[in-house]
């Protein structure tokens, strides 16, 4: 039977996300008209707009709900907030940005290098796969559940940039505090995309509960960039915690992966 | 009167199996219910033994061809049905256009079962219209799961679905989770309650449902399980199910 030392049977909790939701609903909650009910909503906002699928209808709903000024002034809001963004999930989104910006080598200029499997456009999918709200479900999700994830994208980062990792009372690192996490991760040898949303996870956690993380990278013998920017992020993340990530022992094929991205100097790895 | 909707996007939970045992327990208990079958499948009717399949329901209500209760049938004291009737899996398209696509379900149920103490809908195992639907008229959402892990990967889904609606709709939905098919015996069922206990540590309605097979027998007979085999141990596990649901009790003490 395959279960860890631990005998424990469930590889990661689907749900670790909702405590991190529940932070964030309780300053949300101030917000909510406790009166309001389905009742509210005007019956012609749902228009004659052709309404494919749930995504389609659920949009129309949150746009009844807030005004698209309301939800622009939101994010905005939000976005002059980003020093203190704490969460692996926006740095992963900031990364996809910056990595572009900063002249990364693009699918071509990548080659055949069989370190570096995914191009940075899978690298970003990888990182919408990531979004908590999906609780970590990643590759194997189903077309509905990926669509889900696009489609809750303005929502998710109005709500992941007010996350705040650090504060100790989170209900979901409390729900985390029987097990132990090991302030060392190890990377496994082959670092694809279908395991990062289980690294995420790890990472998350580890995070919330140690100042200083160590990542073993010695094994290493392939990764792609979905796992290089989920690194970047950490190491960000943590940056803005006052934490520190080292990753230490890096394999030769790590290197060169991060090398090849141009993200030695940020993942503080010499060669 | 209280509208619950029976979810869970994942099939194979025990939506259906829940929604016609634990209602046809609240009307034993003398409440009066309505249910409401939402999968077009309609397999809620057959298993309180409505088998004929091309009378309207709700179908034709959302249609305004009829009016929601001319499509009830009474099945059983105190409960009644409304089922699905075979147009619902076409609904969507059936629709006009310049209807408002949310509102459907709830413009058909208008103010018909003000006297109902409860009206339940079983929803189908899917997303989309019709889940939409059944939540913007939903006060209550009643979450059948099972202990294995995709039914665990399937509540994070639907809890995240739950959520956006609760954030478009300004309001919370009273939610109630039910274990159901549970297999005592299996180590990996019990890990997944305790991490649903962990998530959801008063929403657990208190009583589990085991697996048993007299509960996939009893539909091929039209009936519940109070009916097929009152005095077994599912049938006790629906009772008291019945009771947890209306005095809130839950797992780790009282709401």
């Amino acid at each position: 039977m395959a279960a860890n030392k631990d005998n424990n049977l469930i590889g990661y909790d689907p749900l670790a996300w909702l405590g991190l939701e529940t932070a964030d609903a309780e300053s949300a909650d101030e917000q909510l008209q406790p009166e309001a009910s389905a009742n509210d909503l005007q019956t012609d906002e749902f228009g004659a707009d052709s309404i494919d699928n749930f995504e389609e209808l659920t949009e129309d709903i949150t746009s009844i709900e807030m005004p698209v000024e309301d939800n622009e002034a939101e994010i905005k809001n939000n976005m002059s907030n980003a020093d203190s963004v704490t969460t692996i999930d926006d740095a992963i989104d900031t990364e996809n940005i910056s990595l572009e910006e900063q002249g990364a080598p693009t699918e071509d200029e990548l080659g055949d290098s069989e370190t570096v499997t995914d191009d940075l456009m899978d690298a970003a999918h990888g990182a919408v796969a990531d979004d908590p709200m999906d609780g970590g479900g990643r590759a194997t999700h189903g077309a509905v559940a990926e669509t889900e994830d696009v489609s809750i994208d303005v929502e998710s980062i109005a709500i992941e940039e007010n996350i705040d990792v650090s504060e100790e009372n989170n209900d979901w690192v409390d729900a985390m505090t029987e097990q132990e996490i090991s302030p060392m991760v190890d990377l496994g040898a082959t670092l694809t995309i279908q395991h990062v949303g289980e690294l995420h996870e790890k990472l998350k956690l580890c995070l919330a509960m140690h100042d200083q993380i160590e990542i073993n990278a010695s094994d290493v013998s392939a990764i792609d960039t979905a796992h290089l920017q989920l690194l970047v992020a950490l190491k960000k993340d943590a940056a803005n915690l006052q934490k520190q990530v080292s990753i230490i022992y890096p394999s030769p094929r790590f290197v060169e992966s991060a090398q090849l991205l141009g993200l030695l100097d940020l993942l503080e790895v010499t060669p | 009167m209280k509208i619950v909707a029976v979810i869970n996007q994942k099939g194979g939970v025990g939506k259906t199996t829940t929604t016609a045992n634990l209602c046809h327990a609240l009307a034993e208990a003398g409440n009066k219910v309505t249910v409401i079958d939402f999968d077009p499948q309609g397999q809620l009717a057959i298993s309180l033994g409505v088998i004929a399949q091309d009378i309207g329901g709700i179908d034709d209500a959302m249609l305004e061809k009829k009016t929601a209760l001319q499509q009830v049938i009474r099945v059983r004291n105190n409960l009644a049905l409304l089922p699905a009737g075979p147009r619902l899996k076409d609904i969507e398209q059936l629709l006009a256009n310049d209807r408002p696509k949310g509102l459907v379900l709830k413009t058909a149920l208008g103010h018909y079962f003000a006297d109902q103490d409860f009206v339940f809908i079983d929803c189908p195992p899917s997303s989309g219209f019709l889940i939409a639907n059944a939540l913007v008229v939903a006060d209550q959402v009643l979450v059948p799961m099972t202990g294995d892990f995709l039914s665990l990967q399937g509540l994070s889904h639907l809890m995240a679905t739950i959520k956006r609606f609760e954030k478009a709709l300004k309001r919370k939905y009273k939610l109630a989770i039910v274990i159901s098919r549970f297999s005592t015996t299996r180590r990996m069922a019990r890990q997944v309650l305790n991490i649903v206990l962990t998530h959801f540590p008063q929403q657990v309605l208190a009583t589990i449902i085991r697996e048993a097979s007299a509960l996939a027998e009893c539909p091929s007979f039209g009936q519940t399980i109070l009916e097929y085999s009152p005095n077994s141990r599912p049938a006790s596990d629906f009772r008291d199910l019945a009771q947890d649901f209306l005095k809130d009790r839950v797992m780790y003490g009282s709401k």
